[in-house]
Formats: C-alpha cells, sequence, structure tokens
C-alpha cells in the first residue's frame, strides 16, 4: 500500500511538472505572438533624415604599409 | 546466464530505441544550426521539383551535430516571421474544440449506444461504423458541397464541425463502456438518478482512461490533419502547421527544423501527461493507436 502510495505521489509530480512545462511553453508562445513585433523593432538600425547641404566631398586618403618580411 | 540474456535484450532494445529516437535527435540538433548551413546540406531538397534527374544522383548531407550552435531558426520562427506563430494557433484553435467536442459528443452517443435499450439501436450503430470505416477521400465530395451549403468555406468550423461529429469516438468509447456492468446503472436507477446524473456520476470517472486515450488519438489526427485544410481553406493565413510542414521542400528550408520542433512540443507533453490512462484506456478497450 505504503509504495502504492509513493507511485501515485510520483506520477502526480510527474504530471505537475507536465503541467509547468506545458504552461511556460504556452506562455512563450502567447508572449512572442504579442511582442514579436515590438522585439522585432528593437532590432532594427535606427535611422535619421537629415537635410541635404551644399559642400565639397573630402578626398583625402589614408593608408598604412607593413612588410611582413621587413626586419624591425 | 539470466543476466547476460537479460543484457542482451537491453543491447537490442537500446539500438531499436535509438534508431527510433533518432529523427528527433536530429531534428533537434539540426534545429540549432545556422540558416547557410541547413542550406548547405539540405539546399538539394529545394531543387527537388526543378532538377528531379540530377537530384536522384545525389544525396543530402545528413548531419547530427552543427558546426556552429545558433538560435537564429528559433528568433526566425518566434520573432521576425509572425506567419509560423499564427499558423501554430490556427492549429490549436482547431484541435482544442475538435478534442473537446468530439469527446462530449462521442461520451454521450457511446452511452446511448451501450447502456440504453432503444429500437434499431445495433443497426444505428452500425451506420455510425459504415461512415467511419469509409476513407476520407470518399466522403470529400459530400463534405465539401454540404460546407459549401452552409457558407463554411474558408472557415475554420468547415473543419471543426465534421471533427466534432466523427463517428471513431463513439466507437471507442462504446466498446469502453461495455465492459462496465449495467447494474451500476440499474443501482442508480434504483435511487433515482435520471441519465445525465448517472452519466455524470457514474459512467464519466470510470471511461476516465478510454476518454484519455481517445484525446490523445484525436490530438495526433487532427493535428496533423493536411487535406482537409488544404481543400477547405483557401487563404493561406488561415491554415494550421502542419499545412506549411507538409510543404517544407518547396523553400524557407531555414525554419523547418525549428517549425518541426514547436510543432512537435505539445504532442509530446500531451502524450507524456495522459501517457499512464492512454496505455490503459487502449489496452481496455482493445484498438490500437
Amino acid at each position: 500500500m505504503g509504495s502504492e502510495g509513493q507511485v501515485a505521489a510520483t506520477e502526480k509530480k510527474r504530471q505537475r511538472t507536465i503541467v509547468i512545462l506545458f504552461g511556460l511553453f504556452i506562455g512563450l508562445l502567447m508572449f512572442c505572438t504579442l511582442f514579436s513585433n515590438t522585439l522585432e523593432s528593437l532590432t532594427l538600425p535606427k535611422v535619421v533624415t537629415e537635410k541635404a547641404l551644399l559642400g565639397s566631398l573630402d578626398y583625402k586618403l589614408e593608408a598604412v604599409v607593413s612588410c611582413g618580411l621587413c626586419p624591425k | 546466464m539470466r543476466r547476460i540474456q537479460k543484457s542482451v535484450m537491453t543491447a537490442i532494445m537500446a539500438v531499436f530505441a535509438g534508431l527510433i529516437l533518432s529523427p528527433i535527435v536530429i531534428t533537434f540538433t539540426n534545429s540549432i544550426m545556422t540558416e547557410q548551413e541547413i542550406e548547405m546540406n539540405y539546399g538539394l531538397i529545394g531543387h527537388v521539383g526543378s532538377a528531379v534527374s540530377a537530384s536522384a544522383q545525389q544525396f543530402v548531407n545528413l548531419k547530427l551535430l552543427p558546426d556552429l550552435v545558433s538560435i537564429e531558426q528559433y528568433s526566425m520562427l518566434l520573432i521576425q516571421n509572425s506567419k509560423y506563430i499564427a499558423m501554430f494557433w490556427n492549429s490549436v484553435f482547431m484541435v482544442v474544440p475538435i478534442i473537446a467536442g468530439q469527446t462530449l459528443v462521442a461520451a454521450l452517443a457511446a452511452y446511448a449506444f451501450s447502456k440504453l435499450r432503444f429500437r434499431g439501436r445495433e443497426l444505428l450503430f452500425l451506420v455510425y461504423l459504415f461512415t467511419m470505416l469509409m476513407p476520407y477521400q470518399v466522403t470529400l465530395v459530400p463534405n465539401y458541397m454540404m460546407a459549401d451549403q452552409l457558407g463554411l468555406l474558408n472557415h475554420p468550423s468547415s473543419i471543426i464541425l465534421p471533427g466534432i461529429f466523427a463517428a471513431f469516438g463513439v466507437f471507442m468509447l462504446r466498446q469502453f463502456m461495455m465492459h462496465i456492468p449495467y447494474d451500476y446503472i440499474e443501482a442508480a436507477k434504483i435511487d433515482g438518478a435520471g441519465h445525465l446524473r448517472i452519466f455524470w456520476s457514474i459512467i464519466a470517472p470510470l471511461i476516465k482512461p478510454g476518454i484519455a486515450g481517445l484525446v490523445i488519438l484525436l490530438f495526433v489526427d487532427y493535428w496533423n490533419m493536411v487535406e482537409q485544410p488544404l481543400i477547405f481553406l483557401d487563404d493561406a493565413l488561415k491554415q494550421p502547421l502542419s499545412v506549411y510542414l507538409s510543404s517544407i521542400n518547396k523553400g524557407a528550408l531555414g525554419v523547418a527544423f525549428a517549425a518541426s520542433m514547436l510543432y512537435m512540443a505539445p504532442m509530446v507533453l500531451l502524450f507524456l501527461y495522459v501517457e499512464p490512462y492512454f496505455i490503459e484506456g487502449v489496452q481496455l478497450s482493445g484498438i490500437k493507436g
């Protein structure tokens, strides 16, 4: 009788774990359903617009030359 | 000697269990791959239609472990593209009413077929059985015409209503109720109980394992349906996830495995939950799943 009660208790515990897991799964999906657009918009790069200005382009070029074989 | 025999049996069982579990393991490990890796390994599947002769000579590269672990697929599925979640909810909103409705209707009908004595009972049950034995394709055209007449086409109720009144549940629960002695009902009648009271207080607690078995079988059946939604629902946004998964070779390989995991999760959890009742229920009703 004692072992039977133990089995029933283990079974109950297992079922409770499954219910919690199921709740978490459905909760995650509901959260994603409601907030996926918000989360998505947070990851998008932000862009700002500016008025066009008159001016010239800066043509200054810089370079670093390295030589692996040259003695230091 | 006995120990060796047991070890050998365990080893053989382990091999079979491994073989049976391998698709699930592969699906899981592949669901944490990047999209590029999936395309690289299984890209061929996406082009089957266009190059049958070429692909017949080639094989996909089935990979167990990902080179780079990533949750890209899950992010795509759950956050970036809401189509998949919508499809998941479509599946849920079709399957839950079907299971709830069919269990209720079937339990009451099974009670009538097994415990009430009325004229033509056996004949009526035979008619029920006939509708169950007919392949789905046979009843498809009449079903479609009826849904059209009722204005239900392109609406989930065109799938839910035939699902609720399907005969399988009646058959299964009737078999189950046949094992309950009629004496219980007579005793309850003497005490002044009506049919609803008898059903609710005596029959329902006794057929719990049968109901658990029915729920899991119905869930598997309707969670995996493809033909019904394809025919009754024109709007792609109303279709369940099973339709998407059945056409996975037509592009969108990137989220295929994650979608499969998402699709599998409720079924596995439900099975684990009702497993003890389910096995008992199937054994008692004598029906194989």
